[in-house]
């Protein structure tokens, strides 16, 4: 597939993606939408608003175009619970937040995965490869939040006057460019939790596809050829195991920016998406939790086509 | 392993099954009503179960810890209500969702991928296309945007109506967006199916579509949806868990793990047992299920 087919279909799984959250929202039978997006309660005044601000008196497609234009063109969709909060600024502004979360705990599950599948590909049955597989199968089993609050009550509150844990700053987020430092120390346990989960996966996935890899003819060809075992692996072996790990890890951008993010910032109180979404929730917001939704989505479909782009470089075969 | 596994999932169905007999016998509290002014009596002591705060300002009420024995076993709640009660009922909910969900989730992955994948041409371009949409679609987002907008207002298809707080609701959502996880590859296998010799010989000797899919086509089905059972299952409890601690899930008066970890967040540094315990119930029963899932794949595969 060229990038522009790739690129054509992620417009597409777009669009049908924006269709599907319009129609939840708006067409789902048993009430009147102006009523749901108004929140609670709402007066009636507040009612004629939606209606006005969202077209409700006219056809679907209108409907849609209405949406969409107001959601990425001018950006203007007012939240009706919390008055003149504009709500895609708002999701843009956490936005920094929770790349920030995904990217951390990404690059550390990947390396702790990376180190793993090497270790325990190195010793088929092992200890390391039997840990691999514990980790890998309880981290599958564990929901995100519950193990973030267990680090929270662990390093907030009955280990955190030890040394190991006296370092932990309270709860919340800290910007980059404020202070690289403070950024690091308050995501440094919620990147930890993510990458938890997901490490053993990765070094099973590593493990699986790296004996596969040695078992090949080119690895018998390049030792054949004389160059060192090391380069054997870097060159050949991992270059090839990593294959699957990347298309693993195109699968779990969605369930990290769209689920593992999104709880683990309620747990650590990082204002990021996932907490704005939360928040909302709570109070029916639900114009912020319909942005929240679309941009993330699309976020993830975007992400994803990337993923395809690494794996095309990597594999000549998908090209 | 595997024995160790179907064990434990059965003694914690057996438990949260007897869980009004618990109530009843041992733990001798209605688990679904505050009890803010109550006592109880352990070691020859009477303990208010909601004690006033003496750290700090002063301010607010610290729940009774876990006594260890008959009543209040795991501690009480914010409202004084008995944790180990409401661990047992809220499994009961837990399982019952999770388990309905994944019934649920087969059959319409069953229907929507053995139908595109057997029929082929523009029905298959088109339910495939579906699932690929709802498959790129990120699993708790679509669940969001659906409990948001169906907890908020009753959902009315047609003569049926479903209330906003109806367990229906959450077993209907994580039933549907897990399809795609198991139309896709059943529409793939099908697929597969239709183009091997012994399908194309029963064709060519005229056998009629139905008798086909009914004959040669489903025997092969039924084994790749029960390989798929326990993963579901295990799936739709992390995601009713998620859902529910979200808010969006299971609806108050019912309990479910996951409103119990939410209720328990509050008191996280006071009295952790109360989020603790019922998240501990959603990984061991999730654990239990994975494994299971784990010997059922290589079985499957040995095929």
């Amino acid at each position: 597939m060229t990038v522009l087919v790739r690129l054509l279909r992620s417009v597409l799984v777009m669009f049908g993606i924006s269709v599907l959250v319009f129609l939840i929202f708006f067409a789902t039978p048993g009430a009147d939408p102006a009523a749901r997006l108004a929140g609670r309660g709402a007066s009636a005044e507040a009612l004629a608003a939606v209606r006005h601000e969202y077209g409700l008196d006219r056809p679907l497609p209108v409907q849609y175009a209405t949406l969409m234009h107001r959601l990425f063109v001018t950006r203007d969709l007012p939240s009706f619970v919390n008055r003149g909060q504009l709500v895609v600024p708002a999701v843009l502004r956490a936005a920094p937040v929770t790349l920030s979360l995904a990217a951390g705990a990404a690059v550390l599950w990947l390396l702790a995965g990376l180190g793993i599948g090497l270790v325990a590909a190195a010793r088929e049955g092992g200890p390391a490869d039997r840990f691999a597989t514990a980790l890998g199968l309880v981290g599958v089993s564990v929901p995100v939040f519950w193990l973030g609050e267990v680090v929270n009550l662990l390093t907030q509150s009955r280990l955190h006057g030890t040394w190991a844990f006296s370092w932990v700053p309270p709860l919340g987020y800290v910007p980059l460019l404020q202070d690289p430092g403070g950024w690091f120390r308050a995501l440094v346990l919620p990147w930890t939790t993510v990458a938890l989960l997901y490490a053993g996966v990765y070094g099973r996935v590593l493990r699986a596809s790296l004996i596969h890899a040695y078992r090949q003819d080119y690895i018998r060809t390049a030792r054949a050829k004389g160059i060192s075992e090391a380069r054997v692996l870097l060159r050949h072996a991992l270059r090839n195991a990593l294959v699957a790990v990347v298309a693993l890890f195109g699968l779990d951008i969605g369930a990290l920016i769209g689920g593992g993010t999104l709880l683990t910032e309620v747990v650590f109180g990082l204002r990021g998406i996932g907490k704005l979404t939360y928040d909302a929730l709570q109070s029916l917001d639900l114009p912020v939790v319909m942005a929240a939704v679309l941009y993330a989505s699309f976020f993830v479909v975007l992400a994803n086509a990337a993923v395809d782009g690494v794996q095309a470089v990597l594999d000549p075969r998908r090209r | 392993m595997t024995r160790l596994a179907a064990l434990v999932l059965l003694l914690i169905a057996a438990a949260c099954a007897l869980a009004p007999q618990y109530a009843a016998h041992v733990a001798g509290t209605d688990p679904f009503r505050s009890n803010i002014g109550g006592t109880v009596t352990a070691d020859g002591r009477t303990q208010d179960v909601l004690a006033e705060n003496t750290e700090g300002l002063g301010l607010g009420v610290t729940p009774i810890g876990p006594t260890w024995r008959g009543a209040y076993l795991l501690g009480a709640d914010g409202q004084g209500r008995d944790v180990a009660a409401r661990l047992l009922y809220g499994g009961r909910t837990s399982l019952l969702v999770a388990g309905a969900a994944t019934v649920l989730c087969l059959a319409l992955a069953a229907v929507l991928g053995v139908v595109s994948g057997f029929a082929g041409g523009l029905t298959d371009t088109v339910l495939a296309g579906f699932l690929d949409l709802l498959w790129a679609f990120p699993v708790y987002l679509l669940a969001i945007s659906l409990s948001i907008v169906l907890i908020s207002q009753d959902l009315q298809l047609g003569p049926l109506r479903i209330a906003g707080d109806s367990l229906a609701l959450p077993v209907l959502i994580l039933g549907v967006v897990y399809v795609p996880y198991v139309a896709r590859p059943l529409r793939a296998e099908v697929i597969a199916l239709r183009g091997t010799e012994f399908i194309e010989a029963a064709t060519s000797l005229g056998g009629p579509p139905l008798h086909i899919l009914r004959r040669h086509v489903l025997p092969h089905v039924w084994p790749i949806l029960a390989g798929f059972a326990p993963v579901v299952a295990a799936m739709a409890l992390l995601t009713e868990a998620a859902l529910s601690v979200l808010s969006i899930g299971v609806q108050a008066p019912a309990a479910s793990w996951g409103t119990l970890i939410a209720d328990g967040q509050a008191q996280l540094y006071t009295r952790p047992m109360v989020a603790i315990a019922p998240g501990l119930a959603v990984v061991l029963t999730v654990l239990a299920l994975n494994v299971l899932a784990e010997a059922l794949r290589a079985r499957l595969d040995r095929r």
